[in-house]
């Protein structure tokens, strides 16, 4: 069983290229009728891609994001703040595990069903996901790395030269490569396989609690507003009347939404962040603020821009349906 | 295909449907695609030597259009007025300042000539890097031990352009959208490793910079070191040129279409003394920047080399 989960889980949208780029001509396959082409096909349609994952890409990925040759110390990699045992966050509010040891401006969020996001960061401010790579690995305070340095210790690695050249045939180790592949990677962390999602797909494991399901009715009621799809985020930006706007004492409560696009609408405004695997991924929030979810529902509750009125009965029920959407099955498969 | 997507139909069914009865279908599917694997892996070996070929096809290509096509020149000299620029060489500038420039960088994309119905021919992978600058670290994020060497870029050319009569020429200052917005993406020039990505905030927007200008303010204000640089999909512009006579092209002769560009005009249009630093966070400026880098290009001849 587990084999099959990770060629599922991990690389459904992959193998679907890879797949129909190889099997053409094959045969013997169609033996029984397709129940459903993935796993994940309750969710939106994911928006298009221009690189095509291939099986060799997501391994290279997974590689390069264990890999601390791509800090300047050798010592620190995407996974040391984005820990798969924690769905991929790293349990403090604001990391300080970076090169520097300064603490950075944001909370590291968890990484799951980036394929459906568009605007990365809490403020959007990163376009794709291939381009992004670039700023953990050369920014300052997290890997501190030079893109020529990392092309260089990885193109000295015969292991590594051969994983390029398996992901992407004739074309060498090259940082357009290393952002492909750890794109691709990025795009195979999907998580839906939750209790919720199980009930959702009428499968065994899927049962729901009674105060699971009053509280799957409270969130549908009212924070689909926001906490939209079976994503559990609009992958919009709002001001949800966070007080003061930010953790950070000398930053420019503008910032948010705002950094990017400069209009006022946007000031104070972050991503709604999805609301899958918060047992994983706490502390909450852009600046990792609340430590616990009686804490955030606590925060809506006060009233404000985005008040949600709960009784304590709703806010118990929301917190043990919040528990259903947890998928331990991602976090065990993409441990190392 | 068919087949291709009824595999994962069943590789989804066998993982969804539970228990006992599957552990010979998983057997089955696993020996599956292993064999698919091995294929995949022989599909890649075709593809490294359909790349080769492809390659050598397109070196033959640029061979034989040089005989077929005309050999057309675009140069853009940076030039101060009537003078070719000096780097750190002090020019006067407006309220009795003097602004000496370091460096000037900008990506000339989208080449394509007009012809006289006003379409347009493109030059493909037209992603060139037009620079006046000296020898400088490669920065990103962190300086490295790398030196880009001191370049002096103010010229490209091209065969790629059929023969025919054109009246004019046209192109971009800066990257598309869909290249700007994807680092990973190759064409031309275009890469990462050139310092034009990732200074003053960058990152952010995760893109390139489109412009780059530094320089040295001095006068009656006071010394500061200008620094303007523009580069979200926003900041694109375009420049389009008419020839002062359509020039009539024939295969395998040469033509140069002369263009200078005028920096004491972009002095002129984005006034250093007033705007000492331009950059991500500077939107509006940064649109006056793209505006002046514009309209400072000035078509001086279009003819066949004699
Ligand atoms: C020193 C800690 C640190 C390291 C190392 C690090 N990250 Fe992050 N990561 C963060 C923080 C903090 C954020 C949130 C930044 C923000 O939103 O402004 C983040 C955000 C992200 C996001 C955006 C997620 C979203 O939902 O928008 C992705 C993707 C990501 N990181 C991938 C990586 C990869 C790939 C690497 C390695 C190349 C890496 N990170 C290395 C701390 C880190
Ligand atoms: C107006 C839109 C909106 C509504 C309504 C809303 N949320 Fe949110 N939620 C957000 C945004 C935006 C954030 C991130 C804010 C930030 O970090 O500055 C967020 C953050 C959260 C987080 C933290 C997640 C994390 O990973 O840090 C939780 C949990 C949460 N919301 C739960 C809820 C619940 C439960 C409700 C309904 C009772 C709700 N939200 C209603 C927009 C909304």
């Amino acid at each position: 069983m587990t084999h099959i989960r990770v060629v599922i889980g991990a690389g459904a949208l992959a193998l679907a290229l890879v797949a129909t780029a190889v099997l053409v001509g094959r045969g013997g396959a169609a033996a029984r009728p397709p129940r459903r082409v993935a796993r994940a096909d309750h969710f939106p349609p994911a928006p298009a891609t221009r690189s095509p994952a291939t099986r060799a890409g997501i391994e290279l990925g997974r590689r390069l994001f264990f890999d601390p040759r791509l800090s300047a110390n050798d010592r620190i990699s995407c996974a040391t703040c984005h820990e798969p045992a924690r769905a991929f966050s790293d349990g403090v509010a604001r990391s300080a595990r970076g090169i520097s040891g300064a603490t950075l401006a944001r909370n590291a969020p968890g990484l799951a069903n980036l394929a459906w996001v568009e605007r990365l960061f809490w403020d959007g401010g990163a376009k794709n996901l291939e381009s992004m790579v670039l700023g953990p690995i050369q920014h300052p305070d997290e890997m501190g790395e030079t893109v020529a340095r990392m092309i260089e210790q990885l193109a000295a690695d015969p292991v590594m030269r051969e994983a390029f050249a398996r992901a992407f045939p004739g074309e060498g180790v090259t940082p357009s490569g290393v952002m492909r592949a750890l794109a691709q990677y990025l795009r195979s962390l999907v998580s839906a396989d939750s209790r919720y999602d199980r009930h959702v797909r009428g499968e065994a494991g899927g049962e729901l609690a009674d105060a699971e399901l009053r509280g799957l009715a409270v969130v549908r009621a009212k924070c689909a507003r926001c906490h939209a799809t079976e994503l559990f985020t609009d992958r919009a930006f709002h001001d949800i009347g966070l007080d003061p706007p930010s953790a950070l004492p000398d930053e420019d409560p503008r910032r948010g939404r705002a950094r990017v696009t400069f209009r006022a609408a946007d000031e104070r405004a972050f991503r709604t962040p999805s609301l899958r695997n918060l047992s994983y991924t706490a502390p909450y929030m852009h600046d990792g603020r609340f430590a616990t979810l009686a804490e955030v529902l606590a925060h809506y509750r006060r009233g404000g821009v985005a008040g949600v009125a709960l009784t304590d009965d709703e806010a118990d029920d929301v917190i043990a349906f919040l528990r259903a959407l947890d998928d331990p099955d991602f976090v065990a498969r993409h441990a190392r | 295909m068919r087949r291709a997507l009824s595999l994962i139909a069943i590789l989804a069914t066998a993982a969804s449907c539970g228990d006992n009865d599957l552990q010979a279908e998983i057997d089955d599917l696993t020996a599956q695609l292993a064999t698919t694997e091995a294929e995949l892996a022989q599909t890649a070996q075709q593809r490294d030597t359909f790349k080769q070929e492809r390659d050598a096809l397109a070196g033959a290509l640029a061979a034989l259009e040089a005989k077929v096509n005309p050999v057309i020149s675009l140069e853009v000299p940076f030039v101060f007025g009537a003078e070719a620029l000096e780097l750190n060489k002090a020019y006067p500038v407006a309220g009795g300042d003097t602004l000496s420039f370091r460096e000037v960088r900008y990506w000339l994309t989208g080449v394509a000539l007009e012809r006289p119905d006003h379409s347009f021919v493109d030059v493909p992978d037209g992603y060139y890097l037009v620079e006046a600058r000296p020898e400088q670290p490669l920065t990103n994020g962190t300086e490295s031990a790398l030196m880009l060497p001191a370049t002096r870029r103010e010229a490209i050319s091209f065969t790629s352009i059929p023969s025919g009569t054109y009246v004019g020429i046209r192109f971009h200052i800066g990257v598309d959208p869909a290249h700007n917005d994807d680092l990973s993406r190759t064409a031309g020039e275009l890469h990462t490793l050139k310092n034009m990505t990732s200074d003053n905030g960058w990152m952010w927007f995760t893109s390139y910079i489109f412009t780059k200008t530094r320089a040295d303010l001095a006068g009656p204000g006071g010394a500061a070191v200008v620094s303007w640089d523009n580069g979200s999909n926003d900041d694109l512009r375009e420049v389009h040129l008419a020839f002062p006579s359509a020039i009539e092209t024939a295969a395998a002769v040469a033509y140069k279409v002369r263009v200078k560009a005028d920096l004491e005009t972009l002095a002129d249009a984005v006034a250093p003394r007033q705007r000492v630093v331009i950059g991500a966070g500077t939107p509006g400026d940064r649109s006056l920047l793209a505006d002046a880098f514009r309209d400072m290009f000035v078509l001086e001849s279009a003819a066949a080399v004699p």
